[in-house]
């Protein structure tokens, strides 16, 4: 699996004389089984691009390839390569809409057109999948908590089967736990069904714990495309553009600052604490 | 007395219906809430999804009656309904979706429904709707339509709206959960100033530890009843109980952790980051 955007530009209002560029010359190939973080302020065009991924939006210019293949080309199924590519939209949960969790669940593998019993068994399976009880199976999803409300969104795609789980900001709104609970389940999906993620996040700690590569957005311009670590060493460049860097790098930078000579290569809590220690320990 | 909002022993129970309306149990969201906030105050309520937060922020401002228990709202007792205008005065509410609260097409006349719908004479309107949009630094956009703002630039319009009735104490009920980074800042910044500059007492419903950092006084609530009290200091340092309650504490103090259970002598209630940074500093003889 592959999914490859070349010079991809997307533009809203074109002929209105208001233009609006959403995307600027866009080139980048998600490989598969990858989990890719994607951060940048509102507007920045992170959710233009992952709607352009699954095909639900059409590129002003430039082309997009799924599989070497152009998702635009004649010959193309679209309705496929949206089951293939899975989206996950923010706040999911508002577009529930069945009267039992099973059935919001069956709603996606139903329009697939498959048989009852291999419906039935994706669902099931998709249910389990994201943690929720079976005692929930026949309860309005309406009377679940926001956590729940949302792993039965991101069921009733997973029972689609995809190969790429795009997700828009799924921890919104959930207290600690449930945002915990939500990423380690993506961790999960990725590590144990190879199924690509794609995450668009607000939190540079929750990137910098669980994304392998991460892309920075900034007025519809892919500005740094590398490893966590990689990126978050731009500090300057993500600071002009408004964007922090995870409190674990930036606590290593400001005692850097200070004449500490301590490795400034961590980003989560574990590495920050490793490195002060080392540095601790050497020093005495 | 000089407590603002005074509940003892709280309760509220809502009732769950089948589909014929026969009540089938009923759920506690409060179950024994005292406590006393005193005039001037900056408050935070922590708490998990469903610990019963918003149900007690939402009998604050009269919007629920208690099942059992007391409440005074700036003296005025909540419950029997007489005084519910009045304690609508007192305390102001903003609630979580930004799009939800915005009522009219142009900025100011939005900022001028509250203080209209309480009676105050026009022209004071208009002086009380700049003074409040200049407060929460969104008066170059009194003449905007609410449509093309940011969700943190809304909700800063909708603490104008409330600040234009003039009430003793402004809840901000999970007001920054649909707000990204920058728009949350601009709204705790815009909160923490009008509570030190106007002394108006703030109550801050929310799940984010970062935002309560500057709080007087924290609330930890969990299963409808209050958990833990304290400073956010105090709060910070009880990592393992906060986690219990769905919780978590800034990754800063979780390094701090992490190096003291590797025997690193570092003070147990560090807050922030730059804590820290000085805490580190210190040890390695740099301060």
């Amino acid at each position: 699996m592959s999914i490859q955007l070349e010079n991809v530009n997307y533009i809203y209002g074109v002929g209105s004389g208001q233009e609006k560029w959403a995307l600027k010359n866009i080139n980048l190939t998600v490989h598969d089984n990858e989990f890719i973080g994607i951060v940048g302020h509102t507007g920045s065009g992170k959710s233009t691009l992952t709607q352009l991924m699954n095909g639900l939006e059409k590129p002003s210019s430039g082309k997009i390839l799924y599989n070497g293949e152009d998702i635009q080309g004649e010959n193309f199924s679209r309705k496929e390569l949206r089951q293939k590519v899975g989206l996950v939209f923010q706040y999911p949960e508002h577009q529930l809409f069945e009267v039992s969790v099973i059935k919001d669940v069956e709603f996606g593998p139903r329009n697939l057109g498959l048989k009852n019993l291999e419906i039935e068994k994706r669902s099931f399976d998709a249910i389990k999948q994201v943690g929720l009880s079976e005692d929930l199976l026949d309860v309005a999803p309406f009377a679940l908590s926001g956590g729940q409300k949302r792993r039965v969104a991101i069921a009733g795609v997973l029972a689609m089967h995809p190969e790429v789980l795009i997700l828009d900001e799924p921890t919104a709104g959930l207290d600690p736990a449930g945002r915990t609970e939500i990423l380690e389940l993506l961790h999960k999906l990725h590590k144990e069904k190879n199924i690509t993620i794609i995450l668009v996040s607000h939190s540079m700690d929750d990137v910098a714990r669980y994304a392998g590569r991460l892309l920075v957005m900034n007025h519809g311009e892919l500005v740094l495309d590398g490893t966590p670590k990689k990126v978050f060493r731009h500090r300057e460049e993500l600071r002009k553009i408004g964007l922090d860097i995870p409190q674990s790098a930036n606590v290593l930078w400001e005692l850097k600052e200070r004449g500490i000579d301590v490795d400034t290569d961590g980003i989560i809590p574990e590495q920050a604490a490793k490195n002060i220690a080392e540095y601790l320990r050497r020093k005495a | 007395m000089d407590s603002i909002i005074d509940a003892k022993d709280l309760v509220h129970e809502y009732s769950r219906r089948d589909e014929e309306g026969n009540v089938i149990g009923i759920n506690r969201a409060l179950d024994g809430v005292s406590l006393q906030v005193k005039e001037g105050d900056f408050i935070a309520v922590l708490g998990a999804n469903g610990s019963g937060k918003s149900t007690f922020a939402k009998h604050l401002n009269a919007l629920l009656t208690p099942t059992e228990g007391t409440l005074y709202v700036g003296g005025m007792k909540c419950g029997d309904h007489s005084s519910d205008l009045e304690i609508r005065k007192t305390v102001g509410m903003v609630f979580q979706n930004p799009d939800n609260q915005i009522i009219a097409n142009v900025v100011e006349e939005d900022v001028g429904f509250g203080p209209e719908n309480i009676g105050v004479p026009t022209d004071e309107i208009w002086m009380r709707v700049e003074e409040a949009l200049k407060n929460v630094g969104m008066y170059e956009y009194h003449l905007d339509s609410p449509n093309k703002l940011s969700g943190g630039q809304k909700q800063r319009v909708a603490i104008a709206g409330i600040l234009a009735m003039k009430p003793r104490c402004i809840i901000l009920d999970e007001s920054t959960a649909m707000l990204d980074p920058g728009g949350r800042k601009a709204v705790i910044d815009t909160i923490s100033r009008i509570n030190k500059e106007e002394g108006i007492t703030v109550i801050l419903i929310t799940h984010y530890m970062e935002e309560v950092i500057q709080a007087d006084h924290v609330y930890v609530m969990d299963a409808g009843k209050v958990m833990m009290e304290g400073s956010p200091r105090e709060i910070f340092a009880r990592s393992g109980e906060l986690e219990k309650y769905r919780l978590s504490v800034l990754e800063a103090v979780k390094i701090a952790m992490l190096l003291r259970a590797d025997g690193i002598d570092l003070p147990r209630d560090i807050l922030n980051e730059q804590e820290l940074v000085d805490a580190v500093a210190e040890l390695a003889g740099k301060k």
